[in-house]
């Protein structure tokens, strides 16, 4: 069965603005997934018709095999959601936040071990409202925890937290992963996604141009991996060599160190050429080309 | 039955506000100072009492300044009740719960009614009391019929201002809507002496029945006094019906209105809100 499904998904606002433009996507169970986009790309829109906030102008979404507008409750009982553009109850503890949460959804967690999963039990009887952005982030990450729902949403997790919350976040991402929640987050910040998730959609003006696994997109995408070769006696014919086998491009030599950028399985014919030209090569790496390069190549690439 | 999480947590986060205990201690006065001048100057109003009963004096000497101030304060606590935590975003997290659109009404209604019955209820039987031992008789009945009444006219402005609050898209459309709702019915008798005039209508009265029960005040004071005159010594003159001579002056034409004012702007404010894209 599928945690989410998308078929033909439109939602207009009004006469003139077109927020998703017949979306079909699948996230299976169990599976982390990744929902990029720019700002405004209907990220934020899918989200709330998930959750019924919004209904569809046409098209339909089932979340957990139920209907998100029809069985909207049940979705609800069984998802956690971190919304986005949420606000806290200035004058509740997070010990009451989390006591709503545990009555409306008729569960027996403790409020204080749920904290803790959060790294905020040091503040559970303070009042929310004095809270930073990056507590009431985990306050309300800690909410979605509440149940041990079936489906996570997390839109834009990330936003407010330091480095560390961030790296909390993505830990707890794989706790409950591996538990076998699946888990739908919306980002931008892609070096997050990259590290935790099973597959990545890509959004664009309300159209996805791409579902596919990180690696997966690399390779649609075509995008090269970056080559450093450390080696002593490169000559000008050597690097002519490289430069001229197929799959390798932008060669550069500086500081005994020779830069190309290679298509996979080019990797070994540069560090042979080399060697074969009386250079010899003391190390070599490759850097994979970055998501936020790949994110380029989709939302912004030739136009 | 999760509207009863979303009642808790709005009474909590209210009993939490400067304003409520500004407001408690604003009725605790009130009531014991309305008590407190009719007991010590029974004698000067008792004149203008029906039947010369110092109980029926003393309720109804207390009821009209709180009721009014029960309409204001209510208008002020929940006018943003639904819009509100809209604006502010508060409606996510709350909506991102099992929660259905009408379970939060009803949880803000139940919750804010709460918020109001609980200082008003406490006040006003201190304010009884303290007015009944100064006139050293307690009207027990009238009294506990009198705090039920109170009960159900919170109920009836808290669903109306809620109502008013998921109608409208923003919280200055809806304090204008209070506003609105609030000086008409000052100026209710005025329009009708207005119209009276102009459409020269003072050859028949009997229409302005139909007209002073239109209003939530006037439907409530109506089915109030019919009440309170069929099971206590409230005096039977009080009843606008009885001093009007038409088939449909009547108070159940009044206790009907009054059923509408609880239902239609709760009906209106959960059709705008459960259709509404968030």
């Amino acid at each position: 069965m599928a945690a989410i499904e998308l078929n033909g998904l439109t939602k207009r606002f009004g006469e003139s603005v077109t927020a998703l433009r017949g979306v079909d996507l699948r996230v299976n169970e169990g599976e982390v997934f990744g929902f990029l986009g720019p700002n405004g790309a209907g990220k934020s829109t899918t989200i709330n018709i998930l959750l019924d906030f919004v209904r569809p102008t046409s098209g339909t979404a089932r979340v957990l095999g139920l209907d998100a507008q029809h069985d909207s409750q049940e979705v609800r009982r069984r998802t956690g959601v971190l919304p986005e553009g949420y606000k806290v109850y200035d004058r509740l503890t997070a010990r009451h936040h989390l006591e709503f949460v545990i009555e409306s959804k008729e569960t027996n967690d403790d409020p204080e071990a749920v904290l803790e999963r959060v790294g905020l039990a040091d503040a559970i009887d303070r009042k929310a409202g004095d809270f930073s952005k990056g507590m009431k982030q985990r306050l309300t990450l800690g909410m979605a925890l509440v149940g041990d729902p079936d489906l996570l949403i997390l839109d834009e997790p990330s936003t407010g937290l330091d480095p560390s919350g961030v790296q909390d976040v993505r830990q707890i991402v794989k706790e409950e992963a591996s538990n076998g929640t699946t888990v739908f987050f919306s980002s931008h910040i892609l070096s997050q996604v990259e590290a935790v998730c099973d597959r990545v959609g890509i959004l664009r003006d309300g159209e996805l141009v791409a579902v596919d696994t990180v690696d997966g997109l690399r390779d649609a995408a075509g995008t090269q991996a970056t080559l450093r070769v450390v080696a002593d006696g490169v000559t000008d014919g050597a690097i002519d060599a490289v430069q001229s086998l197929s799959g390798v491009s932008s060669v550069t030599f500086s500081d005994g160190v020779l830069t190309a950028s290679v298509d996979d399985g080019a990797k070994m014919d540069v560090v042979t050429t080399l060697e074969d030209h009386g250079a010899s090569v003391s190390d070599f790496e490759t850097e994979e080309a970055s998501l936020e390069e790949l994110f380029m190549a989709y939302t912004g690439g030739g136009q | 039955m999760s509207w009863v999480a979303v009642a808790r947590k709005d009474f909590r986060d209210a009993i939490r506000s400067r304003m409520f205990w500004a407001l408690a201690i604003v009725f605790g006065l009130l009531s014991v100072g309305l008590g407190a001048a009719f007991g010590y100057y029974s004698d000067q109003f008792i004149e203008s009492v029906p039947g010369n009963q110092l109980g029926v004096g003393l309720v109804s000497f207390v009821q009209s300044p709180i009721t009014i101030f029960i309409m204001f304060v209510s208008a002020i606590i929940c006018h943003k009740s639904i819009v509100g935590e809209w604006e502010q975003g508060s409606l996510k997290l709350l909506l991102s719960l099992p929660h259905t659109r009408l379970e939060v009404i009803t949880g803000k209604i139940v919750g804010r009614s709460a918020v109001l019955a609980v200082p008003a209820i406490a006040s006003l039987v201190i304010g009884l009391g303290v007015g009944g031992a100064l006139l050293g008789t307690v009207p027990i009945v009238l009294s506990v019929e009198f705090l039920v009444a109170i009960l159900v006219y919170i109920v009836l402005y808290v669903s109306i201002f809620v109502g008013l609050s998921a109608v409208t898209r923003s919280s200055s459309l809806a304090v204008a809507g209070a506003i609105v709702l609030i000086v008409v019915q000052f100026f209710w008798g005025a329009i009708a002496a207005v119209l009276t005039i102009v459409l020269d209508l003072s050859g028949d009265a009997d229409w302005l029945y139909i007209y002073q029960s239109l209003t939530p005040n006037g439907a409530f004071n109506e089915v109030l006094s019919a009440t309170l005159a069929a099971t206590t010594e409230w005096p039977a003159a009080t009843v606008r019906a009885n001093n009007v001579d038409a088939v449909y002056a009547t108070p159940v034409l009044a206790a009907l209105i009054l059923l509408l004012w609880f239902v239609v702007p709760v009906a209106l404010g959960y059709w705008r809100f459960s259709n509404a894209d968030l």
